[in-house]
């Protein structure tokens, strides 16, 4: 094992996020060496062996009475698997991160709520510490600046990205969750120069989501843009690259990172 | 190490989910206390915490838990402190006006950083150095093994050699405290993947072997 001499920095995380839909992850993966992709324990044990750092639940359950079921999920998965988990999705109200902290969860991920009701920032990070709250900010460029989306990029808020991650970060949010809605998906890099931006105006970690499609692009998000970790979910679930292929190399450029 | 009946202390600041279900894979017999009374015929005890100083010992004084847990310490009973667990063992904190339970002798100050890469709360993946190589709770574990934190405050024990382990982020953080049947963490053995479960068992083979 190579060892970060003098590292006094935190190391780099590298997280897999699993979209869940009634208690199945969803956007299949195709692992063979999977009984069931589509369970989200296995998955997240199968990512926790690789050496994830984290794991981040995206929760699309649409209706409402199926809401209950990510609770079961998360109850499940941390029973087994010893590693931070963030969970976001639908979270409306102190009550229901309560109900998610209470199942395991280790953090929660707010984004509509917190554009809806800014003050659930100041509040839930009074209730339950800051380091539990993470605001997700979902940003599409506009010429030379970003503005913020809601409702899984449908919705435009008319708010700047930029002083939306400034707001959120003096309201108490413990950690913020960058996603470029031009760039998700598309798996060309994720947006540099909005990462960059906003952290330049914030003292909180920044993850970077949405664009990774090589090893290059994480490493440039996490030097260039100077996030805090690195979440995708493509290239993960597809099986282009492992969690430890991700690791080796952004070690052999210098990147602190946690080896197993 | 069947059959052995752990106290987990609930002060209502803790992630007491992730703790049980740490000892659950040892099979060993949990007892969630919040009161003096449930706080007996155990044979061991966690302290865990997240939160703040002053609301968690707040807690414990009214549940009147703080006395019975440091006199069960002090008569042999073995302790393990979790993250703000750790911290509620010294003698106070900057955080906080109350005294602590002060088991260990020492203070916990608040990390002071001046270098916007120095993020307060320290929270994230970190790597420990081993001052004392006969420890009994990291046994089985090495330097630079990686360990997950998330914490504002530093303790500062007053006999260094009890500073187990410290981690280093932009200063040296007292990770690891250890003095007799004291044990203490700052970063989280649950949420720290197999190697922090690694922690518990040691933690329950000194109970269950004195060493």
């Amino acid at each position: 094992m190579k060892i970060n001499k003098g590292n006094i920095l935190l190391t780099k995380r590298i997280i897999p996020c699993l979209d869940i839909d009634k208690g199945r992850v969803v956007k299949g993966t195709s692992f063979l060496s999977l009984k069931d992709a589509g369970d989200p324990r296995e998955l997240s044990n199968f990512y926790n062996n690789q050496g994830a750092d984290e794991l981040v639940f995206l929760d699309i359950t649409a209706s409402s009475e199926d809401r209950d079921i990510i609770l079961d999920v998360v109850k499940k998965v941390s029973s087994e698997v010893f590693i931070p988990l963030t969970v976001g999705g639908g979270i409306r109200n102190l009550d229901d991160i309560r109900k998610l902290l209470n199942s395991g969860a280790d953090k929660v991920s707010i984004n509509t709520s917190a554009i809806e009701n800014p003050n659930i920032i100041r509040e839930s990070s009074e209730e339950f510490g800051s380091q539990c709250i993470v605001v997700a900010i979902d940003a599409k460029r506009n010429n030379n600046s970003w503005g913020v989306f809601t409702h899984g990029g449908r919705i435009s808020t008319g708010i700047d990205a930029i002083k939306w991650a400034e707001k959120v970060n003096l309201l108490g949010a413990g950690e913020l969750l960058i996603t470029s809605m031009d760039e998700d998906g598309q798996q060309k890099g994720y947006d540099i120069d909005l990462l960059k931006n906003i952290q330049k105006k914030v003292t909180i970690p920044i993850i970077a989501s949405g664009g990774a499609g090589n090893l290059k692009h994480m490493l440039e998000a996490l030097t260039i843009g100077k996030s805090d970790a690195v979440l995708a979910a493509s290239i993960f679930h597809y099986g282009k690259y492992t969690i430890k292929e991700v690791k080796d190399y952004l070690n052999s450029h210098h990147v602190p990172i946690r080896l197993i | 190490m069947k059959n052995q009946k752990i106290a987990v202390i609930d002060h209502k600041c803790a992630n007491l989910h992730s703790v049980i279900k740490a000892l659950d894979v040892f099979k060993v017999d949990v007892k969630i206390c919040r009161s003096k009374t449930e706080l007996q015929d155990i044979d061991g005890i966690i302290l865990p915490g997240v939160g703040s100083f002053d609301p968690a010992m707040r807690n414990l004084i009214e549940q009147d838990l703080d006395d019975p847990i440091k006199k069960l310490t002090l008569s042999g009973t073995p302790l393990l402190g979790i993250c703000l667990g750790m911290q509620l063992l010294m003698e106070n904190s900057e955080e906080g006006s109350l005294n602590g339970i002060g088991l260990v002798n020492g203070t916990a100050k608040i990390i002071e950083s001046t270098d916007k890469e120095i993020k307060i709360p320290h929270m994230g993946w970190n790597n420990i150095e081993i001052n004392n190589n006969n420890s009994r709770i990291l046994n089985g574990i090495k330097d630079n093994d990686y360990f997950y934190f998330v914490h504002s405050y530093k303790c500062i024990p007053t006999n260094y050699s009890e500073m187990t382990a410290f981690t280093k982020y932009g200063q040296d953080i007292c990770a690891v405290i250890e003095k007799n049947n004291i044990f203490a963490t700052q970063f989280h053995p649950e949420k720290s993947g197999k190697i922090g479960l690694k922690i518990y068992q040691n933690f329950l083979s000194f109970i269950e072997t004195g060493k």
